[in-house]
């Protein structure tokens, strides 16, 4: 089954030895996707929204239809689908358009400290030029998110910025009672689904947001296309932020604009479209290998990790170290031994890693790291692949230690 | 490729890594691509670099690097910092190339240097300014 699915990625042809454990970082595409991307080139070619001609009605189709496909991937309707170019994107577009229309000085916008940078910095930003507040929940003893935290602050918040899943230590966030709550309250939740998107379920009737964002390339999609999801009652306190073709309807001869609804009052310019279609291939690539299988298999590759890992000795797991609610991410600190160095190494026996602050520098501060060593694993891994890095990480380690 | 025998071998027995107690020039540089900070202190002799003492953690690259660097100046005048470069450290490893994401770490021991020299021109600059007797080879530099 697994080799089947590995068979699908035509980068595993151009380099057959290749052990890539950086999916937290980009995944990579199979080919029906890559396939998706070269018929729009090859066979429909126009713009959308624009010609009266029939490449240009199918073109608009094609697009539209990827829409319905990716608002289904989350359970949400179309008209609640942003186009955009990746994460930052659609959390700098919540951060301007929303955010910063309302944020008064004072005010409280609460985080975690396990954000990626793409949802920490713009409210940071925000909160200095408005000299509002902006505090992030901290960790607990076991390495895992205090979310009482969260809680406790809820009432004094206005806007809630988190995380489906720590891209540093790979733990999947329990939200449901903090969304519950948060919505009783009327309080704005970004969920940023990043590193969620290609390993679990997403839905935002289950897990009630006012905003969801992901990339396209985490998902065994393209780069250069990611997703804003907006609760359509949230729509109308979202201001563009970006304004050109498409996002206004006409402009009257006083010069008033009439805009354009949304989604497309967002969506400024000509829209990636080649992406946003081959976005859709690859969520029907998820869909036809389901996700009981990804979950099973991810989780099986998870828990061996885990056991190997926490026997080495020297090795220090930052995060969860229970294979309960995480992902195949490990991120490892080892005294002695620069995360740098190791990569090199691991690179030079056909092991591809991440070392440094994966755009998480405050979470790894709070585990007192400078820098760390990543390996994330998505579904065209196995379990040989694990018993390989575990061999070359000891060596590795043996030689560099001083 | 990098982590031939000599590499690893100037790695486990840096050069020029030492806490000076008595100094003229110092400076403290990050790689903010992954956190390593080198501080380095120099004493100088007539106008010539007597001691080089590097304190800090780095990787393989920043620690080989900066042993290199010291060579490089070592008994040299102060301003022959400002002329090495990053050539200058692979030729001295008979190196041809790294990859560019590792550049940062070789050089982090010369681009402390060069931030030390720097600011003993700065220093010199007001010192002429102000005549006065701020720096001289036999009084350390004020700690901060």
């Amino acid at each position: 089954m697994i080799k089947r699915i590995k068979s699908q990625f035509p980068i595993f042809k151009s380099h057959p030895k290749l052990i890539y454990f950086d999916s937290a970082a980009t995944t990579f595409k199979p080919e029906s996707v890559i396939r998706a991307i070269t018929n729009y080139y090859e066979n429909l070619g126009a713009n959308v929204h624009r010609g009266v001609y029939s490449l240009a009605e199918q073109t608009t189709l094609a697009f539209e239809k990827a829409r319905e496909k990716i608002a289904s991937f989350i359970n949400a309707s179309p008209e609640e689908i942003i186009f955009v170019r990746n994460t930052s994107e659609a959390i700098n577009l919540v951060a301007l358009g929303f955010l910063q229309k309302r944020l008064k000085k004072g005010d409280l916008i609460l985080s975690t400290i396990l954000e990626h940078h793409s949802n920490y910095l713009s409210y940071l930003q925000l909160a200095k030029e408005r000299n509002a507040s902006f505090i992030c929940a901290p960790l607990k003893k076991d390495g895992r998110l205090d979310i009482d935290f969260l809680k406790e602050h809820l009432k004094e918040a206005c806007f809630l910025a988190i995380t489906k899943v720590s891209n540093l230590t790979g733990e999947i966030l329990a939200l449901e009672e903090i969304v519950q709550k948060a919505q009783k309250l009327s309080l704005p939740i970004l969920l940023d689904a990043a590193q969620a998107a290609a390993h679990l379920p997403l839905d935002v009737k289950k897990l009630p947001v006012d905003f969801l964002a992901f990339s396209g390339h985490k998902v065994y999609g393209p780069t250069g296309i990611g997703v804003l999801y907006v609760k359509k009652e949230r729509q109308k306190e979202l201001f563009p932020i970006f304004f050109g073709g498409e996002m206004v309807i006409t402009v009257k001869k006083n010069h008033q604009p009439v805009f354009n609804q949304p989604p497309y009052r967002f969506e400024a310019g000509t829209p990636a479209i080649a992406e946003t279609i081959g976005l859709a291939e690859a969520i029907r690539f998820i869909e036809k290998l389901g996700w009981p299988t990804i979950i099973e298999h991810e989780k099986k590759l998870c828990e061996y990790m885990l056991t190997k890992l926490l026997s080495l000795e020297g090795v220090q797991l930052i995060g969860p170290k229970t294979p309960v609610s995480r992902l195949a991410i490990f991120s490892l600190a080892i005294p002695g031994v620069h995360p740098h160095d190791l990569a090199q190494l691991l690179d030079e026996k056909g092991i591809a890693v991440r070392a440094g602050q994966v755009c998480a520098a405050p979470a790894v501060h709070a585990f007192g790291q400078e820098a760390i060593l990543r390996a994330s694993l998505a579904v065209y891994n196995q379990k040989s692949e694990i018993d390989k890095f575990i061999t070359v990480l000891k060596e590795a380690i043996s030689f560099l230690k001083r | 490729m990098f982590y031939r025998e000599k590499i690893l071998e100037i790695y486990k027995n840096p050069r020029h890594f030492e806490s000076l107690a008595t100094f003229n020039l110092e400076a403290e540089k990050e790689n903010p691509f992954c956190g390593d900070r080198l501080k380095v202190r120099i004493k100088l002799k007539n106008g010539l670099i007597e001691k080089i003492g590097f304190t800090g953690e780095g990787c393989v690259l920043t620690i080989v690097g900066a042993s290199m660097a010291g060579d490089l100046v070592l008994g040299q005048r102060v301003e022959k910092v400002a002329t090495i470069t990053l050539q200058d450290i692979l030729r001295s490893l008979k190196l041809q190339k790294i990859l560019p994401s590792r550049e940062k770490c070789l050089t982090l021991g010369l681009t402390t240097l060069k931030e030390a020299y720097l600011q003993n021109k700065r220093a010199i600059s007001r010192k002429e300014e102000n005549e006065s007797e701020f720096f001289s080879d036999n009084q350390g530099f004020p700690r901060r």
